[in-house]
């Protein structure tokens, strides 16, 4: 390959795309690895194409294109996969763009830096009615005997969002999206919770963004109020606070979902939206407990903040859970002593989150669980 | 204190290596080598990972006149020069603020009441509600010292009476079947066997995990994996480097003892066991068992045809010149102590009748490698007899422990061309390339294990002494033979000609690796 590489974050060397007609796709990629084997002094050096899974991405325009492709080097050190990154709606000098595609390797260093070990990324761009033409065009790329992997990345979540993701839905073991991104979050959560629900086995396995950035946290709050740390504490909480950013409300019903869901709560029928606050009561076993999803403006969606609180020996406790810097996360007490606890958990990026899903094919009925609880919330508010 | 087992409905469906509990891990030996090189990088690792416990602290007991800070710098030490990633500065200070030590002698009870006055100290500071795994990094002589002495400074919580106590204990598990029993019956009357981890680090390298899941999880290999199909197993693990500082242990140690009596066979306890019907530790525990019981013994003259025990001279390594065993420091230098080991057995079942395990290990051997080899019985050589003088070579499947962890599988075919040319060709996979990261390293996957718990990669009891019981024929015939002369390979050689020869006379070669 003659093209430049360029050094990305975490020694990742990407090639220049190399336009290419859709029907030579792959031999123009064999014949690009082979150059590549032949020539240990090229642009790349001593190399080993890695494949671990399909990678479908959709998303919606150049620019999101652009941003996607800088994320797929981070995916494939991670998870060396074959990318098909298919982009919708481009326009070509304000028209709809007719089918068009690129290659490209993408490149990291492994086994002590003495070889690169790469992946390849197949980008085909449609507008207009080639849109149409989009899941034929993968279909015959996906390598046969590997998982396949579908990130929608649009802000339309999967259920609403029409053919081409219908068409695409098939071919894959797995869809990935994101609900930060949602516009609607109560709108998305109710479809996409029920289409989760009605999905049979041998269908593919649906993961949220979202919900894996969540993992820090349920980590922390579940060994923080480890029984054998805290005696009481998960069964006497009596409320439970939670902030996120914008956009970030699905994922603070998720969070609130997992405790209910894990700890048996029953959502209650009230809800009363106050400002950016919205409240719930759950029945629990050991009565009722509070809920407060709070919008907090200029921070990232993400969840930013959670508090637990408790009655012990007639006292009130509290356990406040939130980022400490930019690599933690701690935990905080009120009412006791103890020592802050922290949790590595650096910021997660999109592709961390995303490569780290690829490695998880397994249905994770937690998620499940805490996304029939989120739908109650969003249906309560959607009645208010 | 409540039950530290107490069930937490919030980590139901978190993965595994996030089940680790809350605890104290407490290093006898904490400032040794073992905790440079190996344990304060494993923990750091774990703790980049996300995947210690919130709730947990290190307290180092050792004899050197350390402080807590100290510590800290030798166990930055130790992550910087050792760890698979690199100590970041963002992340240091969270990471030494739970590392902690304790001056002190083993066998001096006022070192113990400080240990536990500090623990109690670091617990309640942490949150720890004092569970305990302590980490006996010392040698053999001290463990019934500490064991008896942590007993007697109430630093030992009796199984599901509270919260946990688990004890690792690092290998030699004795010196011999009465020495291994008698640890044994010192640390069993103290801790229940449960709470007991006896840990080889080879059982926590990712390609012998692997072998479990390659084994039975592809439909492929199970079916051919018995003796009608097998033609022999090799199981090797070379060593490049000498006794190094090692001598005076070694000496007292040498090849079986060290490398065959619990690696090796561990190696080939989990090749040649059957399918268990759970992945429960005491299952899979007892199906290994199993193997070692249906171990062949090799007994009086059969030792001279089956074992051979060799010891290294001087010689060339890497293109330097290396002194002899007898040179080396520490070592007698009439010393009768092997350094080589290779040596023939079967497992006498059903499935491995009649199939050689051919074992070999040494020091000073051309390169580090470790690998299981299985090689399949040569197809008839009926169809593609252009040449009768070079037969098709047959199936061989590799498994490689170190490095490049990974698998080969050795297959044949046709050269490209109008003829038609037999070739043998590699499927190769390796771990790095193919997950495009460097593997955990054994001691994370094995010290997450015992906080949370999985005591299937540790040996029991059983095992230990069932290993030393067949070990100690070979030791016995040795001790009887009157005979202080072994044979000598030369330092950067693959051991001696017997080796060669005690393959050879089954019409089958050693591996070149």
């Amino acid at each position: 390959m003659s093209a430049e590489g360029e050094a990305r974050e975490q020694g990742v060397v990407a090639t220049t795309p190399i336009p290419v007609d859709l029907a030579t796709i792959e031999s123009v990629l064999t014949s690009l690895w082979r150059n590549e084997e032949a020539a240990p002094g090229s642009s790349l050096g001593v190399l080993t194409r890695a494949c671990m899974s399909n990678l479908l991405i959709v998303c919606r325009g150049r620019d999101q294109a652009e941003l996607v492709a800088r994320e797929v080097d981070e995916i494939v050190s991670r998870q060396p996969s074959r990318v098909i990154l298919l982009v919708f709606d481009v326009l070509t000098e304000g028209r709809p763009a007719a089918l068009e595609a690129a290659v490209s390797a993408h490149c990291h260093r492994s086994g002590g830096g003495s070889r690169q070990v790469c992946s390849e990324m197949v980008r085909i761009c449609a507008g207009g009615d080639d849109v149409r033409k989009l899941p034929s065009a993968a279909r015959s790329l996906i390598i046969g005997d590997l998982p396949t992997s579908l990130w929608w990345d649009t802000p339309t979540p999967p259920p609403l969002a029409g053919d081409l993701f219908h068409e695409l839905m098939p071919m894959a073991d797995q869809v990935v999206y994101s609900s930060f991104q949602w516009p609607d979050p109560i709108a998305g959560t109710l479809e996409t919770a029920d289409w989760v629900n009605g999905l049979q086995p041998g269908e593919p396995v649906v993961m949220d963004l979202a919900w894996r950035g969540l993992r820090p946290w349920r980590q922390l709050i579940s060994q923080s109020l480890d029984p054998s740390v805290l005696p009481g504490a998960i069964e006497g909480l009596s409320e439970v606070e939670i902030e996120h950013g914008s956009h970030g409300l699905p994922q603070a019903w998720l969070l609130a979902g997992w405790i209910a869901s894990a700890l048996g709560w029953v959502p209650g029928e009230r809800t009363v939206v106050k400002g950016r606050e919205i409240s719930w009561r759950f029945h629990g076993a050991a009565g009722d407990v509070g809920l407060v999803v709070r919008r907090t403006e200029g921070v990232e969606p993400p969840v930013c903040r959670v508090k637990t609180a408790w009655r012990a020996d007639g006292r009130k406790a509290a356990l406040t859970f939130a980022p400490a810097g930019p690599v933690h996360l701690a935990a905080t007490a009120e009412g006791f002593d103890a020592e802050t606890k922290m949790l590595m958990s650096p910021r997660a990026t999109r592709a961390s989150l995303v490569a780290a899903e690829l490695q998880q094919l397994e249905p994770d009925e937690v998620f499940r669980g805490a996304l029939l609880v989120a739908r109650r919330l969003a249906e309560n508010l959607s009645l208010t | 204190m409540a039950d530290a087992q107490a069930k937490n409905p919030l980590t139901v469906g978190t993965d595994s290596l996030s089940t680790a509990r809350p605890c104290t891990l407490v290093i006898f030996g904490g400032s040794g080598d073992l905790s440079r090189r190996k344990l304060l990088p494993a923990l750091y690792n774990l703790a980049l990972d996300g995947v210690l416990p919130t709730n947990f602290a290190v307290v180092a007991f050792a004899i050197n006149d350390f402080d807590d800070d100290r510590y800290r710098a030798f166990a930055r030490e130790g992550v910087e020069k050792y760890s698979r990633r690199p100590a970041d500065p963002a992340l240091w200070a969270d990471y030494e603020r739970s590392l902690f030590y304790v001056p002190g002698k083993f066998d001096d009870p006022h070192a113990y009441e400080t240990l536990k006055k500090k623990l109690e100290e670091v617990e309640s500071r942490f949150g720890i509600p004092g569970n305990r795994v302590i980490y006996l990094s010392i040698p053999p002589s001290l463990i019934g010292t500490c064991v008896e002495h942590l007993q007697a400074a109430g630093l030992v919580t009796p199984e599901g009476q509270g919260p946990f106590t688990r004890i690792i204990v690092e290998k030699p598990f004795g010196h011999d079947l009465e020495s291994a029993r008698r640890l044994n019956s010192i640390l069993l009357n103290v801790f229940d066997e449960r709470q007991v981890y006896r840990i080889d680090h080879y059982l926590g390298k990712e390609t012998v995990q692997s072998l479990l899941v390659m084994r039975f999880g592809n439909a492929i290999f199970e079916p051919l994996w018995n003796q009608k199909y097998i033609d022999h197993v090799q199981i090797t693990v070379a060593e490049e480097e000498g006794v190094g500082t090692r001598g005076g242990y070694y000496e007292e140690a040498g090849a079986l003892r060290d490398m065959v009596q619990n690696h090796i066979l561990q190696l080939l306890c989990i090749t040649a066991m059957e399918p268990p019907w759970s992945m429960n530790a005491d299952v899979v525990r007892d199906y290994k068992l199993a193997v070692l019981k249906g171990l062949r013994p090799i007994t009086g003259k059969d030792v001279e045809t089956h074992v051979v025990r060799a010891q290294y001279g001087p010689g060339f390594v890497d293109g330097v010149d290396v002194p002899g065993y007898r040179r080396e420091d520490k070592v007698n230098p009439n010393s009768s102590t092997e350094t080589f080991v290779a040596l023939k057995l079967f497992v006498d079942n059903w499935r491995w009748a009649g199939v050689p395990f051919y074992l070999r290990t040494g020091k000073r051997l051309p390169k580090r490698a470790s690998e299981i080899a299985v090689q399949f019985k040569a197809v008839p050589q009926v169809l593609f007899t252009q040449n009768p003088g070079a037969p098709i070579e047959p199936n061989v499947l590799a498994l490689r422990i170190q490095p490049d962890e990974g698998l080969s599988l050795k297959i044949t075919t046709k050269r490209p061309g109008p003829k038609l040319r037999i070739w043998p060709v590699l499927m190769d996979f390796r771990y790095d390339t193919t997950y495009g990261n460097v593997s955990p390293e054994a001691y994370e996957r094995l010290l997450l294990d015992v906080m949370a718990g999985d005591a299937t990669l540790f040996m029991r009891r059983d095992a230990v002494e069932a290993s030393w019981k067949w070990v100690d024929n070979i030791l016995d015939a040795w001790s009887h033979s009157g005979t202080r002369w072994l044979p000598e390979y030369p330092a950067g050689t693959w051991g001696p000609l017997e080796a060669e020869k005690l393959i050879r006379s089954d019409d089958r070669e050693w591996r070149a690796l």
